[in-house]
Order: structure tokens, then C-alpha cells, then sequence
């Protein structure tokens, strides 16, 4: 059977899994980590970075590495977050031809797909090398808040990044798919995810393999980053302190500061206190470098992020509220992100919900695992195997038309199961109206304007008559796959006009398939480049050792049989192998190595006769 | 383009120390000048004989020297203070056979052990100081020999040289945080053939050229004290109470000849007056360098702009006699003398490549670029250095595919003598990550990348996989 990637695609940090034998797997990378940051990064020789490398040069190289774009997916250019936010980025963004957000890395504009695309092309990478066979088909998870743009730019991202990309999943309910794995449960769960750049809670039902979200909210500028900034910031502090001078003024000092602060964070989830210590951190230049060694405990840790886990507990309370529940009445707590491992979250969790946690799934990995799970039970074979898994998601905001006066009418509430339908009676405005322009939102506000346009028409063709009597009927459907179909009719007539809402991503067809085989270049010539490398430094092991033989090969070759030519042909060979390395010639080096090995038998044995 | 009191004061600078015998500063600073003009016959000349004519080993040359048209370094240190400056020096010098030893080497500092302050206290630059030109073979010590710590121990005949500009002593860095440092290691010393006949190392905090002068010159003339009034330095001490060689101040300053292209405003005073006569400066505020003191009122500028030769070097006795005092005169170069400048240095770059100087080449061929952008011939040959550089240190760290790890405690790692660059390069050595990796990452220029890797490697600081 075919083998389905999991990805859960996050804002700090991604994972990727696969159901390998019945059994979900998370697949490390190459540096042998399960997760890989979420960042990608463009050196100077042009070279492209993902993942570790790309973290430990983002604060030295900023304006080229690409950061927490998750936040940016899918988003409109004028829309009030990105307004917001692009001040704040070290990378410069700029506005798309579709008002989407492009980012300006060197002399190339990006899409915010195309980054996304190139973190899920390092996860296939990373699957890929592991089972040594191309993988194409994969489920991506998404906050379960994303709207459909930013599910379709998620989805575009995993066509740039050459995967077919069977299903979009929310978070929450890939980590209640894995947590339920193997069991037969009935359950109303809360997902408390904590992850490196966003909070999110959200509220399931879980029962006869039916997973529903029922509630979900979060804060999208709150995660393990935040904690990493107030360890640094301590840092800081108690390096001025001793030194009065700002670490942070030298990018190098302040890229190992906070390395040094998400290692302190982490280990201190598992013991009581960590010695930082970071020898010649930062020079005076007066010809010192000055080091920094300090103990960082967990009750000092606790008390400079406090107010962070607090506000997630703030979250919580209101989001359960909100859906019209008690801490009572959720039955477990899964907890997901690396910083739910953090002993006082855990604890305040606790606290809140009157109940330990579910310490059965793996924080940083439980979203990929569900993501797998899914996927495996998309191209499962046999009769109702597709259906053992059903999942419910809800709709993360409102839908509904604008109406006069420029109020938003809602028609489906968020948070509302899917698939569902609603419909509402309308009536015309003015005498003798003959046409009506329908224009669907999503969104929360009242002011129809200041929720997002998700498409519009025309219902023409109304009889002509005074205002208010002429009834129209709005219908709203949305599938199981989120495709959200409006209609318009006209009661009299029987006269309908509808329209798909086909989310968009920012990107045409023709972009995406564009950026799709830029992504395949790039990948054919990054190979070729590998292999080069490979080549390389095989070729030139074979020269130095020919090398190192030739002065006693050429004694025994001027007592047999082997002319002064064939030395001179070695010589030559050589020659052509050393400028097919200059001239970085993948073919012709690869044929200079056959020769250069054939040399190097000859003259070991030729060795081995003199002597 | 230096100007040509740089080069009279680093020529005798360079006089100084080799007669003082310590022949590698002596080559370091001539090699300076060569980069300043490369055209310079006094500082080829005195660089060929030192490479010529000192073994390994050697306390003094292995021949007379008789230059066809210089002189023989040693002996213009005294021929200096006996004739006036445009004299031939060679027509009159003796040679070096009959001249007394140019330094022995009092049994005392034979064992003495260095007084350099420790590595963690002073912290050096990372940059590697500038190189003697070495010849093609010799290029494999470019690296190493001034991070190098002796296999041996010091005994006789090994000397300690003094450290090259040692700050005054300073508290360790963070003695709050750190224990107290461990005995140390023996210091860094550069080693090599021409450390044989060192001098018995000085106290650290005494400036480089007072330390320089108070070293006695046994081979010299008896001193004869110099009519200097006193607070003419301001730096540590006074002329007056340091016992100086004739040689190094004549009465009246040198006439220094003008390069073909400048001009000098006349001056109302001797220039050793100038210096003489200025207020002394207010009192500096506690740093390890000297002030130089301010033009004097009234006295122009120099132009352009010179960058300080030696940094470390507060100006002083030396610079009375090259005359570098700044104020003392104006110097515009006409655009004949610019186009001059480049091409001689650009026949230096030239020189330093066919001498494998991958280094000196680079170095000189940002000089031209940063006055010339975009001059091509430059451009190439820092390319080609650049490659020359790189390929030389590529072959010191093996692979770049490798991957290195810290070889290091971290108990250990703190006592090193590494700057904040070679500190952050140290912190991506994880065991996972590639020296190609590394160099990806770090954020500095490719060179410098694998120059910090290779120095760590050497050190034993980190390893390769």
C-alpha cells in the first residue's frame, strides 16, 4: 500500500510521520531530530537552508531567513494582522500582484506558499531518505482557525512542493486521531496546544470514530518563542549587570543567547537547574572577550514566563465558556507543543481542569502521528475502511451575506459542525428592483466590510415590483471538505444563481505550476550538486593517493615493460580530472574517475611488485 | 598608499628589532612597509638578507653581508646616528665581522620564563597578525606561528620573545564568575630560528617602544643623551630617564626625501620641536593605548588621512625621528603619484602571489579595491589569492565534508585564547554539522570562516569526525 506522509506543518517547528506496518512512525532527520524548524534561510553564496541550519543563522543573516511565514499563509496583504506584523519581521515583505504577501529574500521575490512549499519539501526529503523511495502523497495539518484561503495556500504549498496532498486537517484533530488510536473511546477531550509561535485550544467529541470539534479559539502571538525572549532578556540583564555593555548589539552574541535560552527552557523541563555557559560571547574591543556563566533554575524560570501560562489558562476558560461547558465536563486533556512540557504549564493545566493531563502522546509529535493516521486511512483498501475514521470539523468562523446598510446577516454560526447547510428568507430594497448582488463573508464582525470577502454574484432577472416583495432565498452548503456553495433564488420565478466559494490562496494556476517546477529545478540541481561534492572528494582521495605512488612507480616503470607514455597518460588523466573540478563538470569527472581508478589498480600493483 | 614617514619610521622600527635580534618582528614590520610600497628597495633588500642568511639556530648571520646597493640592517642602526641621512650607508659600513655580536644573549634570560600576561587576561584579536613573507615551502607555518604553543619547553637559547603589544595588566574578565585561571601553559610563543637570540623578556605593562629602548644595545656606541626636554611623550615615562642609543636620536630630525609627486608646506619650527614644544595633553583616561597628542594650533593636518601603522606604538622617540608626528607637515599626492601608487601596488599583489603570500595578496588587494573599486586586475588577483588562501586552508581541515566535533571540555575551552567570532564558530560545532555547514552559518566571510576552523583544529580545540 501506498505510504501517506503526516506533516504537521508548523509555525516554529514541523514533524513528519508515517503508519509503517499498522504503526504510526515520526521519522527523524538527518541530524537525527524529530522535529525540523520551520525556517528557511537564503546564504549569500545562494546557497538554501531548512530546518537547524537555518535556526542558527536566522539572527546573523535576519533580512534572509524566513520565519514563522505560517502566520502569513494565505493572508491578504491589506489585512489588519499583516499590517501589523510586517513592521516587525526582520525579512522584507512586500504586496503580491493578487494583494497576496510576497517576501523579498536577496534579488528574488517569494510567496508565502513557496517557503511553506520548501520546509514540506525537506519533510519528503527527510521521509524519503528514510525509506529510500519517493513519497507523493501526504495530509498536512492547519490550526483548526484557518480559513479557506489558508487552507488552499496550504495545499498549494504541498503542490509547490511536489506532494499530493489528500486531505487538510486541523491540528486538534490530528492529535485526538492519534490519542484515540488503537482505542475505542467516547469522549469530550480538550487539545491544549502550546507550540513554539501559537496557543490554541480546542474542544472534541470523540465517539464511535467520529471526532468533532466543537469549540476551538487560541492566540496566534503566544508560544515557546515567547518564553525563549524572557530567558534571553534575563541574559541580557545579568550581562549588563556585570559587564555594562548590551550583548545584543553583536548578532553572534545575541544568536547564542538564544540558542543557549530554548536549550536552558528545555532542559529545565526535566531538571531543577542549568548552567549556561557561553565562553567569549562578546568582545569589548579593547581586546577582551567576555564570557557568560550563570545557573538558571526552574523557580526563576517560572517566575519570568508566569504571566505567559496564565494567559493560555485565560484562553481556556473563555473558549469553554464560550461553548457553553465546565472544566468538569472535559474528560481528558492532551497536551501538544514542545512547551507543554514545561512542568508549571502542566501544572496550571492541571489546575484548571481539575485533572492531570494525558501523558500517553508525544507533545511535539502527537499532530504528525494523527496526520499519518488519517492519511493511512484515506488509501486504505477494502469495504468500509475509509469510513473507520470519520472526521468532524467544525467552521471556524461565521458565513453569511452582506446586507443593507453594509450589517453582516450570519447564516452559519462558527463553530458549526461540517457538512451543513443553512438558509434564510430575503426580501428586495427598493420598488422595481429587478437584480441583487449577494456577497458572502466570513467572519465575526457585525460591519460586513470588516469581515473577509469570500465571493459575490448577481441574482438578475427579478420580477419588477415594490420593495419587500419580491422573497429570495440564500442557501448556504458546505461540504465535508470545507467547499463552501452559495445559492440565490428567486421563490416566485424558481430563477436560481449560485457560485462555488473556491477559496483562494493568493496564487493563480499557472503560478503554482510555475513555482512547482522552479521547486524540481532547484531540487534536479541541488542533487547534482551533491553528487559533484560526492564525486569530489572521491576524485581527489584517488589523485592523492596516484600521487603519492608515482615516484616509485616511475622507477619500475622505467625497468619494464610500460613506457614513459603510459606514465604521462596517468599524468594526463590526472590533468583531466582536476579541470573538470574547476570547471565543476559532474559527466566528465565521473568519466575522469573510471580512468583515475583503473590508474590507481595499475599502479598499486606495480607497487606492490617493486617492493 | 602609506606615506613615506610610515615607511622611514617602520624601516627603522624594523632596524630596531633586529638589532634586538628578534629577526621575525624585524621581518614583520619590513614585510608592512612592503605593503605600504611595494616598490620599497630598503625593505626587499633587508627581508632577502634576513631570509638568506639566518639558519635555524643562528644567533647572527651565516655570512657577511654586503649589499649591492642597501646596507646591511644591523649596521645602519649605527650608521644612522654617525652620518647624516643622505649618506650611502653602505660605502661607509663595515661589515657585520667586524662588528661586535649584534645581541648576545645574557645567560640570565636564557631561562628566564616569559612575563607575557596570560591568554585569558588579555585576549588578543583572533585576526592573525601579519606574516614575514615566507617563501613557496614555507607557507605551511603561515597559520601556526603565532598560535602555536611550543611542543618544548623554554630553556637556553629559547626565549620567550615580549608579547606584541601587551595592554597593561587587567583583572580576568569576569573574576566574579570564573575561578581563578590554572597554571598556566607556556604562552604563546611564535617559534622559529630567530627566537634563539632573544632578550630577556620585559614586564608587560611597560609600552612596547620603551620597553624597545630600554633594552641595551651591548654592540652599540656608548649613549649619548639627546637634547629632548623633558614631557615630550605622551606616553608611560620620559625620554630622559631611558638610556638611548645615539643612533635613534640625532639631533635635528633626518632631511627625509619626498616621493616623486608631493609637496611639503614649509615649516616654521624643526619638527622634533614641535612635538617638544606642544602642552602636554590633559590626562588620558585609563586605556591600555596612549593618546596621541592633537596637531598642535595652527599646524595642518596631514592628508590624507594615515591609518596608524603600528596601533599599539604611542608616538615617541622613534616617531621624532621619522618624522610621523601628526602636524607636522602637509602632503597631497598628485593623480600621477596615485597612478604610480597603483601600479607598484599593484606589482606588489603581483610579488606576493608569485611568493605564495596568499595572504599579504588579499590583504593588499582590498587596499587597491578600497581606493580603486572595481579595478580588475586587482579583482582577479584577490581572486586568485583568495582561491590560493582558501584551497591551503581547505587542506588543513581534511574534507569539508566532515564533520567536526569539540574536542574540549568546557572547563578547558574557557581558558583558550579565542575572540567572540572564533567563540560563536565554536558554539555551531555540535557533531552534526559540517565544517561546509559551518561555514554556511556562521556568517562570515568564507576566509574567515575557515581560518577560525583550522586554527581550531590545529589547536586541538576541535576534531574531526
Amino acid at each position: 500500500m501506498e505510504r501517506v506522509l503526516g506533516i504537521d506543518l508548523g509555525t516554529t517547528y514541523s514533524c513528519v510521520a508515517v503508519v509503517e506496518n499498522g504503526a504510526p512512525l515520526v521519522i527523524a532527520n538527518k541530524g537525527g531530530y524529530r522535529t525540523t524548524p520551520s525556517i528557511v534561510a537564503f546564504t549569500a553564496g545562494g546557497r538554501r537552508l531548512v530546518g537547524h541550519l537555518a535556526k542558527r543563522q536566522a539572527i546573523t543573516n535576519p533580512q534572509n531567513t524566513l520565519f514563522a511565514v505560517k502566520r502569513f499563509i494565505g493572508r491578504k496583504w491589506n489585512s489588519e494582522l499583516v499590517q501589523q506584523v510586517k513592521e516587525r519581521m526582520p525579512y522584507r515583505m512586500m504586496e503580491g500582484p493578487h494583494n497576496d504577501i510576497r517576501v523579498q529574500v536577496q534579488d528574488r521575490q517569494y510567496s508565502i506558499p513557496e517557503i511553506s512549499a520548501i520546509v514540506l519539501t525537506e519533510m519528503k526529503r527527510v521521509a524519503e531518505e528514510f525509506f529510500k523511495a519517493p513519497i507523493s502523497k501526504a495530509v498536512i495539518t492547519c490550526p483548526a482557525y484557518f480559513n479557506d484561503g489558508q487552507r488552499t495556500a496550504t495545499k498549494d504549498a504541498g503542490r509547490i512542493a511536489g506532494l499530493d496532498v489528500l486531505r487538510i486537517i486541523n491540528e486538534p484533530t490530528a492529535a485526538a486521531l492519534a490519542y484515540g488510536f488503537g482505542k475505542k473511546i467516547e469522549k469530550r477531550v480538550a487539545v491544549y496546544d502550546l507550540g513554539g509561535g501559537t496557543f490554541d485550544i480546542s474542544i472534541l467529541e470523540i465517539g464511535n470514530g467520529v471526532y468533532e470539534v466543537i469549540a476551538t479559539a487560541g492566540d496566534t502571538f503566544l508560544g515557546g518563542e515567547d518564553f525563549d525572549q524572557r530567558i534571553t532578556d534575563w541574559m541580557v540583564f545579568n550581562f549588563a549587570k556585570e559587564h555594562n555593555l548590551d550583548p545584543r548589539t553583536d548578532p553572534m552574541a545575541l544568536q547564542r543567547l538564544k540558542d543557549a535560552a530554548e536549550k536552558a527552557k528545555c532542559e529545565l523541563s526535566f531538571q531543577n537547574e542549568v548552567e549556561i555557559n557561553l565562553p567569549f560571547l562578546f568582545s569589548t574591543g579593547k581586546n577582551r572577550t567576555l564570557h557568560f556563566q550563570k545557573m538558571l533554575d526552574r523557580k526563576k524560570l517560572e517566575e519570568l514566563t508566569i504571566d505567559l501560562v496564565e494567559r493560555t489558562i485565560d484562553i481556556c476558560d473563555r473558549t469553554i465558556k464560550d461553548a457553553g461547558l465546565t472544566p468538569k465536563d472535559i474528560s481528558d486533556v492532551i497536551l501538544v507543543g514542545g512547551q507543554s512540557r514545561m512542568p508549571k504549564v502542566q501544572e496550571l493545566v492541571q489546575k484548571y481542569f481539575g485533572r492531570e493531563p494525558c501523558k500517553n502522546v508525544h507533545p511535539d509529535e502527537v499532530v504528525a502521528l494523527g496526520a499519518a493516521i488519517q492519511g493511512f486511512a484515506l488509501v486504505s483498501e477494502g469495504p468500509g475502511k475509509k469510513e473507520e475514521t470519520l472526521l468532524l470539523d467544525v467552521t471556524p468562523h461565521s458565513l453569511g451575506i452582506m446586507i443593507v446598510g453594509g450589517y453582516f446577516q450570519t447564516l452559519i454560526q462558527k463553530n458549526t459542525t461540517v457538512p451543513t447547510s443553512a438558509s434564510h428568507m430575503f426580501t428586495t430594497v427598493k420598488d422595481g428592483q429587478t437584480s441583487a448582488r449577494i456577497m458572502v463573508f466570513q467572519g465575526e464582525s457585525k460591519v460586513a466590510s470588516e469581515n473577509e470577502l469570500l465571493g459575490e454574484f448577481i441574482l438578475s432577472g427579478l420580477r419588477e415590483a415594490p420593495r419587500g416583495e419580491v422573497e429570495i432565498e440564500i442557501r448556504f452548503d458546505i461540504s465535508a471538505d470545507g467547499i463552501v456553495s452559495v445559492s440565490a433564488k428567486d421563490i416566485e420565478t424558481g430563477r436560481q444563481q449560485s457560485i462555488v466559494v473556491t477559496a483562494t490562496s493568493g496564487l493563480t494556476e499557472d503560478e503554482v505550476q510555475r513555482m512547482a517546477e522552479d521547486n524540481r529545478d532547484y531540487l534536479l540541481s541541488a542533487a547534482q550538486d551533491e553528487e559533484f561534492e560526492k564525486q569530489r572528494v572521491q576524485v581527489e582521495k584517488i589523485i592523492e593517493e596516484i600521487e603519492k605512488l608515482l615516484p616509485g612507480v616511475g622507477e619500475v616503470i622505467s625497468a619494464s615493460r610500460f613506457s614513459r607514455e603510459a606514465l604521462n597518460k596517468a599524468e594526463a588523466t590526472i590533468q583531466r580530472a582536476r579541470l573538470a573540478i574547476k570547471r565543476r563538470e559532474l559527466n566528465s569527472l565521473s568519466d575522469s574517475r573510471e580512468g583515475l581508478e583503473r590508474t590507481l589498480t595499475t599502479f598499486k600493483s606495480l607497487a606492490a611488485r617493486k617492493g | 598608499m602609506g606615506e613615506p614617514d610610515d615607511i622611514h619610521r617602520l624601516l627603522d622600527e624594523g632596524l630596531t628589532y633586529y638589532g634586538l635580534g628578534r629577526v621575525d618582528d624585524a621581518l614583520e614590520v619590513w614585510r608592512r612597509v612592503l605593503l605600504l610600497d611595494p616598490s620599497n628597495q630598503r625593505a626587499r633588500e633587508y627581508i632577502r638578507f634576513v631570509q638568506e642568511n639566518w639558519a635555524p639556530g643562528q644567533t647572527e648571520p651565516t655570512k657577511p653581508y654586503r649589499p649591492d646597493k642597501g646596507s646591511d640592517p644591523t649596521l645602519e642602526v649605527a650608521a644612522f646616528a654617525a652620518q647624516p641621512q643622505d649618506a650611502a650607508p653602505a660605502q661607509t659600513s663595515p661589515t657585520l665581522t667586524d662588528s661586535p655580536p649584534v645581541v648576545p644573549v645574557p645567560p640570565a634570560a636564557a631561562t628566564q620564563k616569559p612575563t607575557s600576561p596570560p591568554a585569558w587576561q588579555t585576549q588578543p584579536s583572533y585576526t592573525p597578525p601579519a606574516r614575514p613573507i615566507l617563501n613557496a615551502s614555507q607557507w605551511g607555518d603561515l597559520f601556526d606561528v603565532s598560535s602555536k604553543v611550543p611542543s618544548e619547553p623554554l630553556g637556553p637559547g629559547r626565549t620567550a620573545p615580549v608579547a606584541p603589544a601587551p595592554p597593561p595588566p587587567a583583572a580576568p574578565p569576569t573574576p566574579a564568575v570564573f575561578p581563578a585561571p590554572p597554571p598556566m601553559a607556556p604562552p604563546i610563543v611564535p617559534t622559529g630560528p630567530a627566537f634563539a637570540a632573544m632578550p630577556p623578556p620585559v614586564p608587560a605593562e611597560v609600552p612596547v617602544v620603551d620597553r624597545i629602548l630600554s633594552s641595551t644595545l651591548p654592540a652599540r656606541p656608548a649613549p649619548q643623551k639627546p637634547e629632548v626636554p623633558a614631557g615630550n611623550s605622551p606616553g608611560a615615562g620620559s625620554v630622559d630617564e631611558i638610556p638611548v642609543p645615539p643612533a635613534l636620536f640625532p639631533a635635528e630630525a633626518p632631511a627625509t626625501p619626498l616621493p616623486t609627486g608631493w609637496s611639503m608646506v614649509p615649516k616654521t619650527e624643526p619638527r622634533v620641536r614641535l612635538e617638544i614644544s606642544q602642552p602636554k595633553p590633559p590626562a588620558p583616561p585609563a586605556s591600555p593605548v596612549p593618546v596621541v597628542n592633537p596637531p598642535p594650533p595652527g599646524i595642518p593636518v596631514l592628508r590624507p588621512s594615515r591609518p596608524p601603522a603600528v596601533a599599539s606604538i604611542p608616538p615617541s622617540a622613534l616617531d621624532l625621528v621619522a618624522g610621523t608626528i601628526p602636524g607636522a607637515a602637509v602632503m597631497v599626492p598628485s593623480a600621477a603619484e596615485s597612478e604610480k601608487s597603483l601600479e607598484q601596488m599593484i606589482r606588489g599583489i603581483k610579488d606576493l602571489l608569485d611568493l605564495d603570500d596568499f595572504t599579504g595578496a588579499l590583504e593588499l588587494a582590498d587596499k587597491v579595491l578600497l581606493q580603486h573599486p572595481g579595478e580588475a586586475r586587482a579583482q582577479k588577483m584577490r581572486e586568485e589569492a583568495e582561491q590560493g588562501l582558501t584551497s591551503i586552508l581547505t587542506s588543513k581541515l581534511g574534507s569539508l565534508q566532515a564533520v567536526p566535533r569539540v574536542r574540549m571540555s568546557g572547563d578547558e575551552i574557557i581558558w583558550l585564547n579565542l575572540d567572540h567570532r572564533a567563540g560563536f564558530v565554536l558554539s555551531l560545532v555540535d557533531g552534526n554539522i559540517s565544517y561546509d555547514e559551518i561555514l554556511s552559518i556562521c556568517g562570515l566571510p568564507q576566509i574567515e570562516g575557515l581560518r577560525i576552523l583550522a586554527n581550531l583544529l590545529q589547536d586541538k580545540v576541535i576534531e574531526s569526525k
